[in-house]
């Protein structure tokens, strides 16, 4: 898939990933890369991203005696999915239509 | 290539180029990465592997970051008439604009020097106190306790001042620096934009 | 590393001061309050702590 439609999509899917609990970067990539291939180094600008947007937020937990940083969804995030199913989904199949139309 | 050997190279890359919360950031996210990767069961070459080259990453990094762009602003040349003419005008304002400006800071940062003067004597002053109090012991043990009781007191004092000193500089520096360079951008005959 | 050096050094600056009025308050009670007996004749240059009532 082209890398910029494939960025803006990674966005949506971290958050939809996180709706459904908190988790940490690791696991991000593990559960995403099935549907979407994303690698470790993809994967932290858009944290960084979602971070700044206050999409989501951050807390630390231990584990086995370390610290690991976990993500966790935010009230804006939230929105930013729902924006995305009510607004840019129905865009995309729009444009899908055309794209096919041409065919 | 070993976790430490990779983190270090890591590090190494960004030294200059990024902010240092930014690389600490970064090579906390990394560092979390290799150990989940272990913890799966990769090796610690594996795991290494897998991130990629440390020169790679950084290139990707930048890449990433926005780009501003610089679009030029379309200047009329009548504005350049009016602004000539009627220099005597806004060329006063401005000087008293600036000058307002310039005696807040300098009021602004009369605390922070308050406090570091008070600090750097109340610590010089209170070690002194403390140092010399013992030789007191001949004048009586009173003069001892109390040179040494003033002495902690004002090295306490003198701390705590120069960590508001610390703090508040810190903040006015941010402000100074705003205040200072914020006119510059509007000056300038571009205008940034960001993609 | 700014947070947990500041609340400690604010704690221990503000130990150092009270330690300080304690240990102080405890040298003007062993001179019997009075204010008249860190006149010494004899001013060392080590003694700094005065009661200035001249």
């Amino acid at each position: 898939m082209d890398a910029q439609l494939k960025k803006g999509l990674l966005e949506v899917c971290v958050l939809a990933f996180l709706q459904r609990g908190d988790s940490y970067g690791y696991e991000m990539v593990k559960h995403i890369s099935p549907l979407l291939p994303i690698s470790e180094s993809t994967l932290y600008p858009i944290l960084k991203r979602l971070e700044a947007s206050k999409s989501v937020q951050t807390y630390t937990k231990s584990h086995q005696g370390r610290t690991r940083k976990y993500y966790q969804i935010t009230a804006q995030g939230n929105t930013r999915i729902t924006e995305f199913l009510t607004t840019d989904w129905p865009q995309l199949t729009m444009i899908h239509r055309f794209i096919k139309g041409g065919v | 290539m070993e976790r430490v050997d990779f983190i270090k190279e890591l590090a190494a890359e960004l030294s200059y180029k990024t902010k240092p919360r930014e690389i600490h950031q970064l090579i906390d996210y990394y560092d979390e990465m290799i150990e989940d990767l272990i913890e799966e069961g990769l090796s610690e070459a594996e795991a290494v592997a897998r991130l990629g080259k440390p020169k790679d990453l950084v290139k990707a990094l930048h890449t990433e970051e926005e780009i501003v762009v610089e679009i030029p602003r379309r200047f009329h040349p009548f504005l350049y008439v009016l602004l000539i003419l009627g220099f005597p005008l806004w060329g006063s304002l401005l000087l008293a604009a600036i000058l307002l400006m310039l005696s807040v800071l300098l009021v602004l940062w009369c605390g922070p020097f308050t406090t570091g003067i008070l600090g750097i004597t109340g610590v010089l002053s209170g070690i002194a106190s403390v140092v010399l109090s013992p030789l007191l012991i001949t004048d009586g043990l009173f003069l001892l306790f109390s040179q040494l009781g003033v002495g902690l007191f004002l090295f306490g004092f003198g701390l705590l001042c120069l960590l508001a000193t610390y703090r508040m500089s810190k903040l006015f520096s941010g402000l100074s620096m705003a205040c200072i360079l914020w006119p510059r951008q509007l000056l300038t005959n571009y205008r940034k934009k960001v993609i | 590393m700014i947070t947990i050096n500041k609340k400690f050094l604010v704690s221990v600056s503000l130990a150092f001061m009270f330690l300080g009025l304690i240990v102080g308050f405890v040298g003007f009670a062993m001179s019997g309050f009075s204010v008249q007996s860190y006149q010494l004749d004899e001013r060392h240059w080590y003694q700094l702590v005065n009661f200035y009532t001249e």
